[in-house]
C-alpha cells in the first residue's frame, strides 16, 4: 500500500519539461533515460469556413509523469528477482544489485515508468527523491516546476486537496491504482471524441 | 557525488564507450575541466552556493543552486527561498538553466585561441597562445584602424551573455579607448516595438507591475507566449495565477503555443502578419456598436474620429475613417477581415466585444509580430485597442505597446563602456549594408550621427553574437558578404563554442561560463531583484572571461590602467553592486556580507504594482504625454510628416506583406514560415545540449492538412525551401499550427551540408534581409516557403 | 530486419522447434511405431539430440537477451506472480527432462521403447512450457500481445517447425503414413495462419487504439517484411503439397521427397523467423506510454 504520491495539474502544465531535465540533474541520466516524460496530447478537426477563414475544436495538454509508485504495481508483479519492489512505504524501487536487465517491467508498466540503462544493463526509475524526502525537501522534479504544477505528498493529503482522480485521456484504466492524482485540463473531456493522442512519441520514447 | 565515485564512473564509461554511449563521457574530470580549484572566496568549496542563471537573452532571471564539489558543479536546482507568493515568488528556473550542466562540461568547449588557417568560412583553424592571438588582433585592429579610421570597425549586437561585465560591453568599452567604433541603435528583439510604442504614447514605459495582472479580468495574449520564450521568470504563473482571479484567457497567435495549452482559456488561430487587420475590425465593432471608451477617448486621444484630428489636417483621414473606409471605400468590417485574418468573423466579433466590455482587461503584444513587414503596424494597432477601451492607466488593465515597467526598469548593463567618439550609428539590422555599401547609407537607410560614413566596415569584433551566420535574415547571403576578405578584412568571434559565426572568424577566442567568473543580473524587462553570479568553479582549459580578455588586449593596446581602473571581475562586480544600492535599491545589503550570506538573490516584495500613466489618465492637461500632442496618438502626426503613407500611415493599418499568402509569391512557394523562440534554447544558445535536444528536437511543425497533401507523415525528413535557401529536417505533424503556416523553431546552428542545405533547421538560410520601413528593423518571419519529402 | 528484439526471437523459435519436434515426435513417429510393435531404430535418437540442441541455443540466447546476466539465478525468486520466473523454470524443467532424456536413450540405446514415458513427459512439460512462454505476453499493458491469438501463434510454430523438420528426418525411413501426416501438417498450419491473419488483423483494427498501431506497424513500418511473410507462407504450402505428391509407398526409396521436404523446411523456418520478428514489432504500449 503506497503512501505517498505525485499530484499533476494537466491544466497548468506548459509542457516545458523542467521536471523532465531537473530529474535527469539530479539522477545523472544520459539522453534515452527519462525518469520523468511529459506527454503531449492534442487532437483536433480543422475546417475551411465559407468566408475564407479556419475553425477548429482543437484539444492539447500536457501530462508529466514520472513513475506512479502504484498501490498494484504490474511492474512488482512481473519482475522475475524481486529487484523491482514495494517497501514498507510503498514506494516502487529497483535494487540495482538484484536486477538482470530483462525489461520485463518495462512491457509490464502501463504508463512507461522504468527505464532501460544500457551501460549499466538494468532498470532504472524515479524514486520519488527518497534521499530528498529524508531531508524533508520535494522531488526535483516537483521543486522545480516553473507552473507550480506538480506536487509531492502523502496519498490522503493529495486526495483531500484534489479529489481521487488517477486518470486523464488516453491514460489506460487505473488497474495498478496508480499513485498519481490530476486535475484535468478542460479540454480532456472533448479528446476521444476528437480521437486525440500523444503526438510526441520520440520525445517520450527511444524509438526502435 | 564524491570524488572517488566520479572518478570510478569515468573509467565505467570508458570500459562501456566502446560498445553503446551515444553521447560524450559525462564526468567532467575526464574530459579535463580543472577539478580542485578554489571557488568564490568568501563561499565554501563544497556545497550548495546560490548563483545567477547564466544569463544570456531569454526573459528569464532565475536563481539557480549548485553543487560544487571539488571544484566542479555535480549538481543544479533553483530557487527554494520559502513563501513562493505572488508578490515576491520563487525564480524558478527553466529547463535551460536546469540543463546547464550538460553545456558547461560539453567537450565541445572552446579550450584555446585559434587562428584561421583555411579559407574563411571553412572552420579550420590551428591552436594559437593568448599571447600570440591577443597580439596579432591588436595588430590587426592599429592597421585597420590606421588605414580605414574608426568608423570601420564594429562590436555588433550580441545577446549571448548578460551579466553586466560579459558579453559585448566590455569590448565596447574597449573600442572607445581606442577612439571608438560604429555604433548602432534597436535590435534584433524588438526594433519595431520600440519605435513604435512612444509614436502613440510618448514613451516605452508602458507596462504596469506584473502583480497587476491579477487585477486583470480578461487577458489577450495576443502573439505573446511567456510560457515557451520565458518573457520574465514568472510571467506564466502571474498569468496562472490571474486566472485563479477569475481572469478569462484568449491567446491569439498561429501556433497553439505552449502559453495557449497552459494559460488560455481559449486559442484562435491567426494568419502570421495579419494582426492588423483583425484589430482593425475589432475596432469597427467598438464602433459600430459604440462599445469603446467614449470619454477616454475624447479626453485622452487624438486623431480618433474628424472631430479631434490635429490642427492643419482635419480633412485627412482619422482612425474611424479608415476603419469605416470613408477614403479607401472599404470597411474594416470582420467580414473583411476574416479571409486575410482567417479568423472568422464571428470570433473577431466576439472578442471584440469581450475585450471592449470585460473591465479591466489587458491586450498584451508578443514581439513575435513585430519582427515582421510593417511590424510597426500591429504595434500601434494594439496600442490603440488598448487606449480606445479605456484601460490606459488603471489597476487590471495595460496600455500594450512594449511594456517597460514603471517606477524604475531593471538596468540590463550598467557595465560603463565610456564615450564613443564615432557619432555615426546604423540600425542594427543593417549591418551587412554597411560592409557591402557603408559609404552610401544616408538617413534612408536609418544611419543617424552622421550624414555619411567613412568606410564599409572593416573589421568585425564579435563578443557572445550568433548574428553573423545564424541568427541575421538570409545567412547564405551573410557567408557570401563575410567569405570575401576583401569587404571585411578582419574578423573576430569571442565565445564559448565553435559556433556557426565562430566559422568565419579569422580568431576565434575562448569565453569562460558564467559560472567560471563574476556577474550580476537583475530583471530583465521585469521584477524587482538583483541576483549576483559569484565565480563558482574555475574557467575550463584555457578560457577567460570576455573582461579579462578585453583587458589583456587593453595591455597590447597600451590603455590597461584606463580600461580596467585597477579592477578585476569581482572588483567590477563589486562597484556594480555598490551602483545598485545607490540608485535603486537603497537596502542592499553591501556587497560582502551579500556574498558571504550566499543568498544569491535580493528581491523587493511588490505588495502595491505600479502602473504606467496613473497621472496622466487622472489629469490629461495636468500631466501630458510625452507625445507632440501630449495626448494618445492614434494619429501620429509624426509619421503623417514622414510622407510615406502606404508603408508609414498615419493610424494604425493593415497592410499586405510583401511576402504573403495573398501575394503571386504563394504560388511557388504557399507556407508561411516563422521562426518562433523554442524551449530547447535562447536563441542560438544552448543548440548543442543534449537533455535539450532530447527534451525539444529540431523540427518543422506543420498541419495535418498541410501534411496530407505533400503527403507527409510525422517524423519525414522534409527539405524547407524558397529561393534564398533549403534546410533538411524532420516534420511534427500537429493540429497545434494553423494550415498554410509552418514553424521552424529559429536559432538552431546553421550546418550546411556539401551541397549548401542546411542539416540542422537553421531558419535563417530562408529569411530575409529586408527590413521594415519605420524602424529599420528586421522582418525575418515575413517568408514563404514550399514543404516536400526530403529524399533520404 | 531492424529489430533489438533478436535474442528473444532465436529464444522463444528455438524452445518452441525443440518442443515441437518432442511433441511431433511423440506423437506421429513414436506412437505409431508402438502401435505397429516396430523396433525403435537408433536413428531416432538424433531427433532427441536435436531437440536438445534446440533448447541448448534458446538457452542461450535467453542470456543474450538480459542486460546483467550474472544475476540470473535470482529470476526463479518470484514464481509466485511473475510468469517470466515461470518460464524461466519453465526452461530449467523441460531442458532437463530432456537432457535426461536423451542421455538415457544414448547410454542405454536398447531401453529406447521402455523410455516412452519419458518421452512424454517432456513434450507435456513442453506444452506447458509454451504456455507460460505465451502467458509472460499476455499483459494489459500490451494489447497486441494481451489476446487468444499469442498462446495460438506459439503453438503452431511448434508444430509446424517440429513436423517439417521431421519429415526431413523420415526420409528414406519413416513409414508412408507418417510422412504423409507431416506433410499435411507442413500444409495445414501454413494455411491455418493465413487464415487466421485477415481474423486477427480485424482483431487489431477493432479493439482500441494501441491495437491500431499495431495494424499500422505491420502494414506500413514493416510492409516488406509483411508480405514477405505472406509468400513464404504460400510458398511452404505450395512445396508442402509438392512434397506431399512426392511421398512413395516404398519409403525406403524417396530421393524426389528431399527437395520439396528441404524447400518447405525452410520456407517455413524463415516464416517463422518474420512472423516472429513481426510479434515483437508490436511491442506496442497503450495510448503511447
Amino acid at each position: 500500500m503506497s503512501t505517498f504520491g505525485f499530484f499533476c495539474d494537466t491544466s497548468a502544465c506548459s509542457g516545458c519539461k523542467t521536471c523532465q531535465v531537473a530529474c535527469k540533474d539530479k539522477n545523472n541520466l544520459e539522453p534515452g533515460i527519462r525518469f520523468r516524460r511529459v506527454y503531449e496530447v492534442a487532437g483536433a478537426n480543422w475546417n475551411k469556413t465559407e468566408e475564407g477563414a479556419w475553425e477548429h475544436d482543437i484539444v492539447a495538454y500536457n501530462l508529466s509523469i514520472g513513475c506512479n509508485h502504484c498501490e498494484d504495481p504490474a511492474c512488482v508483479k512481473a519482475c522475475p528477482t524481486k529487484a523491482m519492489h514495494a517497501e514498507s512505504d510503498g514506494m516502487i524501487l529497483v535494487d540495482s544489485k538484484i536486477c538482470i536487465g530483462c525489461r520485463y517491467c518495462e512491457w509490464a508498466c502501463p504508463y512507461g515508468s522504468p527505464q532501460y540503462n544500457e551501460q549499466k544493463g538494468i532498470m532504472q526509475k524515479c524514486d520519488f527523491c527518497r534521499d530528498y524526502i529524508l531531508e524533508g525537501k520535494q522531488p526535483a522534479c516537483v521543486a522545480s516546476c516553473p507552473m507550480r504544477a506538480l506536487e509531492f505528498g502523502q496519498i490522503g493529503q493529495l486526495i483531500e486537496k484534489h479529489g481521487d482522480n488517477r486518470t486523464i485521456y488516453p491514460m489506460p484504466d487505473p488497474i495498478t491504482k496508480p499513485a498519481l492524482f490530476i486535475r484535468k485540463h478542460p479540454g480532456a473531456r472533448f479528446a476521444r471524441k476528437l480521437n486525440a493522442s500523444i503526438i510526441n512519441r520520440e520525445e517520450v520514447r527511444n524509438e526502435k | 557525488m564524491g570524488k572517488q565515485n566520479r572518478r570510478e564512473f569515468i573509467r565505467k564509461s570508458a570500459v562501456a564507450g566502446g560498445m553503446v554511449i551515444s553521447s560524450p563521457v559525462w564526468f567532467p574530470d575526464a574530459l579535463g575541466f580543472n577539478p580542485g580549484q578554489a571557488v568564490a572566496p568568501g563561499l565554501a568549496k563544497n556545497g550548495w552556493i546560490r548563483v545567477g542563471c547564466p544569463a544570456h537573452n531569454c526573459g528569464g532571471r532565475c536563481l539557480l543552486k549548485v553543487l560544487v564539489d571539488d571544484g566542479i558543479i555535480t549538481r543544479i536546482e533553483t530557487d527554494d527561498r520559502p513563501g513562493d507568493t505572488p508578490a515576491d515568488p520563487q525564480l524558478r528556473a527553466c529547463i535551460r538553466g536546469r540543463s546547464y550542466r550538460r553545456r558547461q562540461y560539453h567537450p565541445d568547449r572552446l579550450k584555446t585561441p585559434l587562428v584561421r588557417t583555411g579559407k574563411r568560412g571553412e572552420g579550420k583553424f590551428r591552436e594559437a597562445t593568448w599571447d600570440e592571438a591577443l597580439g596579432i588582433m591588436a595588430a590587426e585592429m592599429l592597421r585597420i584602424r590606421s588605414k580605414y579610421g574608426n568608423e570601420s570597425m564594429f562590436v555588433p549586437y550580441g545577446t549571448g551573455s548578460y551579466s553586466h561585465l560579459n558579453g559585448r560591453w566590455p569590448a565596447a568599452r574597449l573600442m572607445n579607448f581606442i577612439g571608438g567604433a560604429l555604433d548602432y541603435y534597436n535590435s534584433y528583439s524588438w526594433a519595431c516595438i520600440s519605435k513604435a510604442t512612444p509614436t502613440v504614447y510618448g514613451t516605452g514605459i508602458t507596462g504596469n507591475q506584473r502583480q497587476d495582472w491579477l487585477n486583470s479580468k480578461y487577458i489577450l495574449m495576443w502573439g505573446w507566449n511567456p510560457a515557451e520564450m520565458r518573457d520574465g521568470t514568472n510571467s506564466d504563473y502571474f498569468i496562472k495565477k490571474a486566472r485563479e482571479n477569475g481572469a478569462r484567457v484568449v491567446c491569439i497567435d498561429p501556433r497553439m503555443t505552449f502559453s495557449a495549452v497552459s494559460l488560455a482559456d481559449e486559442w484562435i488561430s491567426i494568419r502570421p502578419g495579419t494582426d492588423t487587420a483583425m484589430m482593425s475590425a475589432m475596432a469597427y465593432v467598438m464602433v459600430m456598436e459604440k462599445l469603446y471608451d467614449i470619454d477616454f477617448v475624447r479626453t485622452h486621444c487624438l486623431g480618433f474620429d474628424s472631430t479631434q484630428m490635429p490642427k492643419g489636417l482635419e480633412n485627412e483621414e482619422s482612425y474611424v475613417d479608415y476603419l469605416l473606409g470613408k477614403f479607401d471605400g472599404q470597411p474594416k468590417s470582420p467580414k473583411w477581415a476574416a479571409p486575410i485574418t482567417g479568423v472568422p468573423s464571428e470570433t473577431i466579433t466576439r472578442i471584440a466585444r469581450e475585450y471592449a466590455t470585460t473591465k479591466p482587461a489587458m491586450l498584451y503584444q508578443g514581439y513575435g509580430m513585430q519582427r515582421r513587414a510593417y511590424g510597426e503596424q500591429p504595434v500601434r494597432g494594439g496600442c490603440v485597442l488598448a487606449a480606445i477601451t479605456g484601460n490606459v492607466g488603471i489597476h487590471g488593465g495595460w496600455a500594450s505597446g512594449i511594456a517597460h515597467q514603471p517606477g524604475g526598469e531593471p538596468f540590463w548593463s550598467i557595465f560603463p563602456t565610456g564615450t564613443n567618439n564615432v557619432q555615426a550609428r546604423i540600425p542594427t539590422f543593417l549591418w551587412t549594408e554597411a560592409i557591402i555599401r557603408g559609404t552610401t547609407l544616408t538617413a534612408k537607410e536609418g544611419l543617424t550621427g552622421v550624414e555619411k560614413l567613412n568606410s564599409n566596415i572593416k573589421f568585425i569584433w564579435s563578443v557572445a553574437s550568433n548574428i553573423l551566420m545564424n541568427q541575421h535574415g538570409n545567412i547564405n547571403r551573410s557567408g557570401r558578404i563575410l567569405e570575401n576578405e576583401s569587404l571585411v578584412e578582419f574578423i573576430v568571434v569571442q565565445d564559448q563554442f565553435m559556433t556557426s559565426s565562430a566559422k568565419y572568424a579569422d580568431l576565434v577566442l575562448p569565453v569562460c561560463t558564467h559560472f567560471e567568473t563574476w556577474g550580476l543580473e537583475d530583471g530583465w524587462k521585469y521584477g524587482e531583484e538583483v541576483i549576483l553570479m559569484p565565480q563558482v568553479v574555475q574557467p575550463a582549459f584555457q578560457s577567460k572571461s570576455d573582461y579579462r580578455i578585453c583587458a589583456d588586449l587593453a595591455a597590447k593596446l597600451g590603455v590597461y590602467d584606463a580600461f580596467t581602473e585597477g579592477l578585476d571581475e569581482k572588483g567590477w562586480t563589486h562597484k556594480l553592486w555598490d551602483q545598485y544600492r545607490e540608485t535603486r535599491f537603497h537596502n542592499l545589503p553591501p556587497f560582502e556580507k551579500f556574498l558571504e550570506s550566499n543568498q544569491g538573490v535580493y528581491s523587493v516584495p511588490v505588495f502595491n504594482p505600479k502602473i504606467s500613466f496613473q497621472e496622466f489618465r487622472n489629469d490629461p492637461i495636468g500631466h501630458p504625454l510625452q507625445t507632440p500632442s501630449g495626448k494618445i496618438e492614434i494619429f501620429s502626426e509624426t509619421l503623417f510628416q514622414m510622407g510615406n503613407p502606404n508603408e508609414i500611415p498615419a493610424v494604425p493599418k493593415y497592410i499586405q506583406e510583401w511576402e504573403s499568402p495573398f501575394g503571386p509569391e504563394a504560388s511557388s512557394y504557399p507556407l508561411q514560415a516563422i521562426g518562433p523562440h523554442y524551449m530547447a534554447r535562447v536563441h542560438s544558445t544552448h543548440d548543442n545540449v543534449d537533455w535539450l535536444k532530447e527534451a525539444f528536437p529540431q523540427r518543422v511543425f506543420i498541419n495535418p492538412i498541410d501534411a496530407n497533401s505533400r503527403d507527409l507523415t510525422d517524423g519525414d525528413r522534409v527539405l524547407v525551401f524558397n529561393e534564398r535557401g533549403k534546410i533538411s529536417l524532420p516534420c511534427r505533424v500537429t493540429p497545434r499550427i494553423m494550415p498554410g503556416v509552418v514553424a521552424v523553431p529559429q536559432g538552431a546552428w546553421s550546418m550546411p551540408g556539401p551541397d549548401g542545405i542546411d542539416t540542422n533547421g537553421n531558419i535563417n538560410a530562408l529569411s530575409s534581409e529586408r527590413w521594415t520601413p519605420l524602424a529599420f528593423g528586421n522582418a525575418q518571419h515575413t517568408i514563404m516557403v514550399e514543404i516536400k519529402k526530403a529524399r533520404t | 530486419m531492424k529489430s533489438s528484439e533478436w535474442p528473444l526471437v532465436i529464444f522463444t523459435l528455438a524452445m518452441q522447434l525443440s518442443v515441437g519436434i518432442m511433441l511431433i515426435y511423440d506423437l506421429f513417429i513414436l506412437f505409431p511405431l508402438y502401435r505397429s510393435r516396430v523396433a525403435l531404430p537408433m536413428k531416432y535418437h538424433w531427433i532427441l539430440l536435436i531437440a536438445l540442441l534446440a533448447a541448448i541455443i534458446g538457452v542461450i540466447f535467453s542470456f543474450l537477451h538480459l542486460g546483467n546476466p550474472a544475476n540470473a539465478p535470482r529470476s526463479l525468486s518470484n514464481i509466485g506472480t511473475s510468469w517470466l520466473s515461470r518460464e524461466i523454470s519453465g526452461v530449467l524443467i523441460y531442458s532437463s527432462l530432456l537432457l535426461v532424456t536423451t542421455i538415457l536413450h544414448f547410454v542405454m540405446p536398447s531401453a529406447g521403447r521402455s523410455l516412452k514415458w519419458l518421452i512424454d513427459i517432456t513434450a507435456v512439460a513442453g506444452i506447458i512450457l509454451i504456455f507460460i512462454m505465451s502467458r509472460i505476453y499476455m499483459i494489459p499493458a500490451r494489447p497486441t500481445w494481451n489476446t487468444f491469438f499469442t498462446p495460438l501463434g506459439f503453438y503452431m510454430a511448434a508444430i509446424v517447425m517440429g513436423a517439417s523438420l521431421l519429415l526431413l528426418f523420415q526420409i528414406n525411413q519413416g513409414s508412408w503414413a507418417s510422412q504423409k501426416s507431416l506433410a499435411v501438417l507442413t500444409i495445414s498450419i501454413p494455411v491455418i495462419q493465413l487464415a487466421l491473419l485477415p481474423v486477427y488483423m480485424s482483431w487489431l483494427s477493432q479493439s482500441g487504439i494501441a491495437s491500431g498501431q499495431g495494424l499500422t506497424i505491420l502494414l506500413q513500418n514493416h510492409m516488406i517484411a509483411f508480405y514477405l511473410r505472406l509468400i513464404l507462407y504460400l510458398l511452404a504450402i505450395a512445396f508442402g503439397f509438392w512434397a506431399f505428391f512426392s511421398i512413395r509407398s516404398d519409403t525406403t526409396q524417396n530421393r524426389l521427397l528431399f527437395t520439396p521436404a528441404l524447400l518447405a523446411w525452410a520456407a517455413i523456418l524463415a516464416a517463422q523467423i518474420i512472423d516472429r520478428l513481426l510479434f515483437y514489432a508490436q511491442n506496442i504500449s497503450p495510448d503511447g506510454f
